[in-house]
């Protein structure tokens, strides 16, 4: 008897507990006002610019501020706007001037503005910052050497000079980027040791910029909490505070948006991104991007060694099958090389599907019977396991018979990375941040490009693209007369040679909660959390 | 004092015993990651890096040097302590593991908990009216705890109680957003909370633990209940059983009996789950956004951070070998026989 009621006591505090407990905290409204709550895919592991992490990409580029940074454009048709490729506007610089020969840039640093560690802004700052990213060799270096710029001169405490080998033609919106970010060198200078003299080991877990957010709590891999900057020199953001949590699984970051529980999710799938927008509180703001979906043909194997081979690759695939199939009408087809909208770009639309003239350029390639090939691909998107069946499929009709082969995520980068490239046939997205052709095209389409994932490798292209970029920009000139002519012949050249299917531009998708305006699409895809706030 | 003596002496023989299989599954663990066709200097390096960069991160990291020649320097650093830092974040392992061990544990233990008890009682109940309704029902559970994937499991538990009907917090790891967590002691929230006295944040945890500690039981219990269930069938058919019976013995000592007799096969089959759960546990904490142990092993490995890898399965190595040592104990605790 008593055994039974000890029972019945347990049972009953048990219930009470979890009733009392629901009824306490159900799901949690985000609607703090003025506190940002993100459930993201990754946390950052560290907050130095020059090694880029899932998530630190960003996170990063709250804490710090660059020179300069691209202007935005107005609302577009469908209420997004984006930067302006074309026009940069003074952050950390008020002022800059070039010379006329287009090497030497002279800098006027804004006065008066201070990290959050209290310390003033100045040149030694600047050239502090690159130095590291030099002494480093990793991001930083790589755009310091793609620039041209081969050294940073302190002239005074508020002016700096960059020294280019030659003009180049997008070095001023190399500054835009994030890296090398500017940090606070009276800062670091106190957390570097003589066995860490640029302070990356405090950076893993501390960061000291002049951005608009500084760290407020930190834990590896579960969340960082950022805190509005007290010194910023802009007007404080309107979040002053901005939770960044850690949610691997998609549905569940799509979950916790639909129910209100927080305001901003990272990756979702577009399944999910329709149920966001069937939701009359979110909304999925869809901007052009600047993600490019192709495969990658290596003409060093066969029988890709043939463009006839390419080009019938190109012509045996209906892309808006693939649009329609695999990404749910989001998105758009790609029109060449490079992403349209970036500097000097065109339309270079050349293969509409067409499988007889598909297996004509087989035949004629030596290959009547069509070929068998193998398609890589991984999941390191979330659309390329169904992008390779789709294609699959599509080619299956131009006697091109696929067999697919699935890989792991680290190991397509690694096998695509510059120091291997041995795939023959392969799916893989790829990104440029300098919204600008000649970029895209050294980073993608020449040998020493880290992005040059299938080798192609064309030398009159390659000198004819150095040329290109070797050119100073015309300040305040929408478009270059001299230089932009230059990329058109070469992004028709790619197309002509097909060195990949171009494929789809799937768009940058960010979920939200109805309330959040102001987003602003960039194109290192990571949204200023400063531009945003919310809507009574 | 002699049972004392043999005890002692089946912890030191299981210790020594224990050696191989660890560094074996230090060996395995290296060498599977350096056999794989992934460079991790191209992941580290990023996405923009030049063939130089990869180059000098790949040397910095060792990666030049032979397999053999890695794998004696790995040995060498781990028995001084150093366990290697992690190539993604820059943290040394060891601190790291030691971090996220208690959110893993805490887990797991109440996972466990809920699945031991649950199992065992009702594979013994479903035995011990084998053939009724109650048994079949049971049965059905099993099988569905069973065949079920633990992640589809907790994705299922997640949308039914968290986003329908609203009863429990939403997948966001062992706190709010908005909550505090206690003043570090141990590291378990749920022992923190209590010696602050914060029975409310207790509470609250609990409500947050509740969950994943349930996907983890249903996989756990499942398993528990199946061989709970079949070893008490076995027993209760012997002619042990037979006998206390036929000698007038009243049903609940029999009961008792069988539940002695068929301990052993069901706390080896607890162990057994515990490591296997353990393992599991990295799916369960990466649906509810946990931030322990597995989690942490999974990003590594899909980011080919080799020492974060290494030092991941080691971990879960020792473990596994410290539930059996455990186990071997308690077995020959219940059947003294084993100490012979």
């Amino acid at each position: 008897m008593q055994k039974r009621s000890i029972t019945k006591l347990i049972l009953a505090f048990t219930v009470s507990s979890l009733l009392g407990l629901s009824v306490a905290s159900p799901v949690q409204s985000a609607e703090n006002d003025q506190t940002l709550t993100i459930a993201a895919q990754d946390i950052p592991l560290g907050f130095d610019s020059d090694i880029l992490t899932p998530g630190g990409q960003q996170v990063i580029p709250q804490l710090f501020e660059p020179l300069v940074d691209f202007n935005v454009t107005p609302r577009n048709s469908t209420g997004v706007r984006s930067i302006d490729t074309n026009r940069v506007l003074g952050r950390l610089a008020s002022a800059w001037v070039k010379d006329s020969s287009g090497t030497k840039w002279t800098f006027t640093l804004r006065s008066g503005v201070k990290s959050p560690f209290g310390n003033t802004f100045t040149a030694k700052d600047v050239k502090w910052s690159w130095d590291k990213s030099t002494a480093q060799g990793r991001t930083g270096n790589f755009l310091k050497r793609i620039s041209n710029v081969i050294e940073v001169k302190e002239l005074r405490p508020n002016k700096v000079q960059f020294i280019l080998d030659k003009p180049n033609a997008f070095f001023i919106q190399v500054l835009a980027l994030t890296t090398p970010a500017i940090y606070d060198s009276t800062q670091m200078r106190k957390v570097a040791t003589p066995t860490d003299p640029w302070g990356l080991v405090w950076l893993k877990t501390n960061a000291a910029g002049y951005g608009p957010y500084m760290i407020d709590t930190y834990e590896a891999g579960t969340q960082i909490v950022l805190k509005a900057n007290p010194n910023y020199y802009r007007p404080q953001p309107y979040f002053t505070k901005v939770i960044y949590r850690s949610v691997p699984e998609s549905s569940n970051r799509a979950q916790l948006l639909n129910s209100g529980s927080v305001d901003w999710v990272e990756s979702l799938t577009y399944d999910q991104i329709s149920r966001v927008n069937s939701n009359p509180k979110t909304i999925a703001r869809i901007a052009d991007g600047n993600l490019q979906v192709r495969l990658v043909m290596n003409p060093k194997f066969k029988p890709f060694d043939d463009v006839r081979v390419r080009q019938a690759v190109n012509y045996a695939i209906d892309k808006s099958v693939i649009g329609k199939t695999v990404f749910k009408g989001y998105g758009k087809e790609m029109v060449g090389p490079v992403v349209p909208g970036f500097a000097c770009s065109i339309n270079t639309t050349k293969y509409d599907v067409d499988y007889t003239k598909a297996k004509q350029l087989l035949a004629a390639a030596g290959y009547p019977d069509g070929i068998s090939v193998k398609l890589i691909y991984s999941e390191y998107s979330i659309w390329d396991p169904e992008v390779a069946l789709q294609v699959q499929q599509e080619l299956k009709k131009a006697n091109i018979n696929v067999e697919l082969e699935k890989i792991t995520n680290a190991s397509i980068i690694s096998r695509s990375a510059i120091t291997t490239r041995d795939m023959a046939f392969f799916v893989l997205f790829e990104q440029t941040q300098i919204p600008d052709a000649g970029y895209s095209l050294g980073l993608t389409s020449v040998p020493s490009g880290a992005a040059n994932r299938g080798g192609y490798n064309n030398p009159s292209f390659t000198s004819s693209l150095g040329a290109a970029n070797n050119i100073a920009p015309e300040l305040g000139q929408k478009i270059s007369v001299k230089r932009c002519p230059m990329l058109a012949k070469l992004q028709q050249t790619h197309v002509d040679e097909a060195p990949w299917a171009y494929l789809w531009r799937p768009g940058a998708v960010f979920a939200m909660n109805k309330k959040i305006e102001g987003w602003v699409w960039r194109s290192d895809n990571a949204p200023r959390w400063y531009d945003l706030r919310r809507s009574r | 004092m002699l049972l004392l003596r043999r005890l002692l002496r089946l912890i030191i023989r299981r210790f020594f015993l224990s050696i191989p299989l660890i560094l074996g599954a230090s060996f395995v663990s290296f060498g599977i990651l350096r056999l794989s066709k992934s460079n991790p200097a191209v992941l580290i390096a990023g996405p923009q890096a030049d063939a130089a960069t990869i180059e000098k991160i790949g040397n910095e990291l060792g990666l030049s040097k032979p397999i053999l020649e890695q794998y004696v320097i790995y040995l060498s650093h781990l028995f001084s302590g150093n366990w290697g830092t992690s190539w993604n974040s820059g943290l040394p392992v060891l601190e790291e593991i030691f971090r996220r061990i208690p959110p893993t544990l805490e887990l797991l233990s109440f996972g466990l908990l809920l699945g031991v008890l649950g199992g065992v009682s009702l594979g013994f109940l479903s035995a011990r009216k084998q053939g009724s309704f109650s048994d079949l029902f049971t049965k059905a559970i099993s099988l569905i705890g069973v065949s079920m994937p633990i992640f589809w499991i907790g994705l299922l538990l997640i949308s039914a109680f968290t986003f329908s009907l609203q009863i429990f917090p939403p997948p966001l790891g062992r706190l709010g957003l908005f909550d505090s967590p206690p003043e570090r002691i141990t590291g378990y929230y749920t022992i923190d909370a209590l010696s602050a006295g914060q029975f409310a944040l207790f509470f609250k945890i609990i409500h947050y633990l509740f969950l994943p500690a349930l996907t983890i039981a249903i996989v756990a219990g499942s398993q528990i209940l199946k061989q709970a269930r079949a070893s008490t069938l076995e027993i209760q058919n012997s002619e042990v059983v037979r006998f206390y019976r036929a000698n007038g013995v009243s049903e609940f000592k029999v009961s008792k009996l069988i539940l002695l007799l068929a301990s052993p096969t069901i706390l080896t089959s607890i162990a057994m789950t515990a490591v296997y759960a353990l393992a599991g546990s990295a799916l369960v904490e990466l649906i509810f956004s946990w931030g322990g142990l597995g989690q942490w092993g999974l990003t590594a490995i899909t980011s080919l951070d080799y020492s974060v890898v290494q030092g991941y399965v080691l971990t879960l190595a020792i473990f596994s070998t410290l539930i059996f040592l455990i186990l071997d104990i308690v077995i020959a605790l219940v059947d003294k026989r084993k100490l012979i």
